[in-house]
């Protein structure tokens, strides 16, 4: 190596200060140059380089400092992400809480991340990760808004689905395990703005936010220790949700021989969920932000358990040769067990003193969705009105 | 390793003179301190590299055709608390049929009750055509892994997994001379015994049904390789793994239905009910006892054009009975009937339990909720089912 500089240099150590480089000859005693003289300073830089290439090594290796990722959601969306939903990408802030998860835990994992541009709060995009239960009765309103017919499933063998404002992807069942009976999947969730409108979903956001949804799984997954990526979903997809015209009046919902009769007439034509998917969601007369009625069938067996508790304890008890159920003056729910596992059919209204309906469509939209599904014959026996459990 | 310590520490010793002041040592065993400590430093740094990214430079065992790497994951290629063997024949050209299996072992005292504790654990691949006769087809793809606790393989693999093996359809350029598909096999197996009378299932550990996917596929490429049928592109396992099979579900009273079919019944209680797959390519559920492992019924559809195509020549030729759509025959111990659904060949399983009232009401249900015609003659008109 360079073992003759050094002895050079070491030979002149002990030697007066006359053959000092100009310069520091003059120097105080304690001076950082004087000090710095001779065969220290190749240490000194080489433990310096090393010092950097370690610190540098390690930044690298834990992706910190000037090697983190630009991204945002815990790490999972880049800045060209987000410019599918997002006018000004490299202006949008990120307030993130970050996916806490404890073995012990029973909740399952959990956290959040809100996405604001700078042009305002209207556009802003909430990302979640949770897990569904019926514990905190929040289940409903994650149905109304996640489960819409404006979703399209996102096909695959994934359970998961998309539209321009709303999208939700369990985490595989490989990485978490199974949920039980009265669980549902632990999902990441995305919404933005209000979550139904009566316009027909746009394809092309519906698109980016499949992406998103895709992606936030994925990055979860992996920080929960789990391997395997979620390609592309969108090649697949379908055009988004359109509206199915020619609803005819005793095939609602595009279901033979579901009828209110000939006379009443929706002013809109129904919305239903296209494709296989976890559920087949029909929302019918959609006028404002609600529809007036919602007739789904989860046919997920993951997803059922959310719903377990409802069927369990809404209304009277309905009684069929398999399953069970309730029927309340706006719900009707029947759970069974079906090919694929438990499945639960749902008749909701959101009309007032729209009992009557609820309880004409219901046990025909049962029937008729359990012979679809080779589940059948199932003719759920309704309780005399307003008969107890 | 031991040769690279005594080195290190060789050198080291030589110069250690202490209380010598260093400038005075003479120039030779200056530098020789130089080199020495210049050694010691890059051997300790490349250590500490090898340590951190766990790249050790000295081969490694690999097992199964050079599939599997020691210590690359799963627990029994990196515990090394058993101690681990590998036997091996690879398929070839003329020979395209090979196995390899692992077997580790362990025997000590167990510190609780100082009973002798013996663990046998077995890891076995297999590869090959499938079985010519129908009824070791049968037992050996249907019953090993079309349960209810078997799902498809992740990426559209033609295929099943579970945490305990998995079965692979080989592509058609690795079929047999008389047309019959080639598999590849993976199953994991072991006990644990404590004592004179203790003995229990003690599976050796895969990782996991994905990470047994990984195995099987890794073990199938190589196993292709050396037959020499390998596809252009390798294959490969990406995506997670969606599903996993469905708990075990009791069937509470002897009429209620199984396997979550309005009028299948069989008549036993004290059994359960496991769903593993429902989809449009493939179903399975299985009936058994819930406290022996006894099964009752084992139920199965196939539809994926690669997996259906292991039991094409074994549907027979003629109807399974009078009015039955396709063919199909009953077995001995399994029934088979194949039928066009959907504008595809369908193939309707059915082990332990031979009767055609089962076959019949499962093949019918299945068929509805893939739209299309019953396979077997539906009841009269108005006869209670």
């Amino acid at each position: 190596m360079s073992s003759t500089a050094d002895e050079l240099n070491e030979g002149e150590q002990p030697l007066p200060a006359g053959r000092e480089p100009l310069g520091e000859r003059h120097l105080p005693r304690w001076h950082w140059r004087r000090l710095l003289r001779g065969r220290i300073r190749p240490l000194l830089a080489a433990g310096l380089a090393g010092t950097l290439l370690g610190a540098g090594g390690t930044a690298w290796q834990t992706q910190a400092g000037p090697f983190a990722p630009d991204g945002v959601c815990w790490g999972a969306l880049s800045r060209d992400d987000l410019a599918a939903t997002f006018r000004e990408p490299e202006n949008v802030k990120a307030v993130e809480a970050p996916v806490l998860h404890s073995e012990r835990s029973t909740d399952g994992p959990s956290g959040s991340c809100r996405l604001t541009n700078s042009d305002g709060d209207a556009w802003a995009l909430t990302a979640r990760v949770h897990r569904l239960d019926d514990r905190r009765g929040d289940h409903r309103t994650w149905a109304d808004e996640f489960l819409s017919a404006r979703l399209t499933p996102l096909g695959g063998g994934l359970l998961g689905m998309a539209s321009d404002n709303r999208a939700w992807l369990a985490v595989p069942d490989g990485c978490l395990g199974r949920p039980g009976d009265f669980e549902g999947p632990t999902v990441v969730d995305i919404a933005q703005g209000n979550w139904i409108s009566d316009m027909e979903p746009r394809t092309r956001e519906r698109d980016g936010m499949a992406r998103m949804v895709v992606k936030l799984v994925n990055k979860v997954s992996e920080d929960l220790g789990c391997t395997g990526t979620i390609a592309d979903p969108v090649e697949r997809l379908p055009e988004a949700t359109r509206y199915t015209r020619g609803e005819k009046p005793d095939a609602l919902c595009g279901i033979k021989g579901l009828t209110l009769g000939e006379k009443r007439r929706p002013l809109r034509a129904p919305l239903i969920t296209d494709g296989p998917g976890p559920v087949r969601t029909c929302d019918r007369d959609i006028t404002g932000s609600r529809p007036k009625q919602r007739l789904m069938t989860v046919e997920d067996p993951r997803l059922a358990g959310i719903f377990t508790r409802m069927a369990l304890h809404e209304g009277d008890r309905v009684r069929a040769a398999a399953g069970f159920g309730g029927l309340g003056p706006n719900l009707g729910v029947f759970q069974a067990r079906c090919q694929a596992g438990e499945t639960v059919f749902v008749v909701q209204s959101h009309e007032s003193g729209a009992s009557a309906d609820v309880r004409a469509l219901f046990p025909r939209y049962v029937e008729a969705e359990a012979a679809r599904l080779g589940c059948g014959p199932l003719k759920p026996a309704l309780p005399p009105p307003g008969g107890g459990r | 390793m031991t040769e690279v310590i005594t080195g290190v520490t060789g050198m080291g010793e030589e110069p250690a003179e202490p209380g010598r002041p260093r400038r005075g040592l003479p120039r030779g065993t200056r530098g020789r301190l130089l080199l020495a400590s210049a050694l010691v430093l890059v051997l300790a740094g490349t250590g500490l590299g090898t340590w951190a990214a766990d790249t050790w430079p000295w081969p490694k065992d690999r097992y199964c055709w050079g599939a599997w790497e020691e210590d690359s994951g799963p627990g029994f290629l990196g515990d090394d608390d058993l101690s681990r063997t590998g036997q091996e024949t690879a398929p070839t050209r003329e020979h395209p049929a090979g196995s390899c299996e692992i077997t580790l072992t362990d025997a000590y005292t167990s510190r609780h009750d100082g009973d002798e504790v013996t663990v046998n654990q077995t890891v076995t691949v297999e590869y090959g055509p499938v079985p010519k006769s129908a009824e070791a087809r049968l037992a050996m793809v249907h019953d090993g892994f079309l349960g209810g606790d078997m799902v498809p393989l992740p990426d559209g693999l033609p295929g099943t997994v579970n945490g305990r093996g998995g079965l692979l359809v080989l592509p058609e350029s690795c079929d047999a001379e008389d047309g019959r598909p080639t598999v590849v096999t993976l199953r994991a197996s072991g006990t644990y015994t404590s004592g004179s009378s203790y003995t229990r299932s003690d599976p050796a550990g895969l990782g996991g049904a994905r990470q047994a996917a990984v195995l099987l596929v890794a073990a199938a490429n190589h196993g292709m390789a050396a037959a020499g049928c390998a596809p252009d592109e390798p294959l490969g396992v990406s995506s997670p793994l969606h599903d996993v099979p469905g708990a075990r579900t009791p069937v509470f009273s002897a009429s209620d239905d199984v396997c979550g079919i309005r009028g299948l019944s069989l008549g036993m209680e004290d059994t359960e009910d496991q769903i593993g797959a429902a989809t449009r390519d493939l179903q399975t559920c299985s009936v058994r006892d819930d406290s022996a492992d006894v099964p009752h019924l084992n139920l199965a559809m196939v539809a994926q054009p690669r997996l259906a195509a292991v039991f094409d020549d074994i549907a027979g030729e003629r109807p399974v009975a009078r009015g039955w759509r396709g063919t199909g025959s009953l077995g001995k111990e399994h029934a088979i009937a194949r039928a066009d659904c959907d504008g595809r060949p369908v193939t309707f399983l059915m082990g332990v339990s031979t009767d055609p009232d089962h076959l019949a009401v499962f093949a019918n249900a299945v068929a509805t909720r893939l739209g299309c015609d019953p396979i077997a003659p539906t009841a009269p008109e108005g006869a209670d089912r």
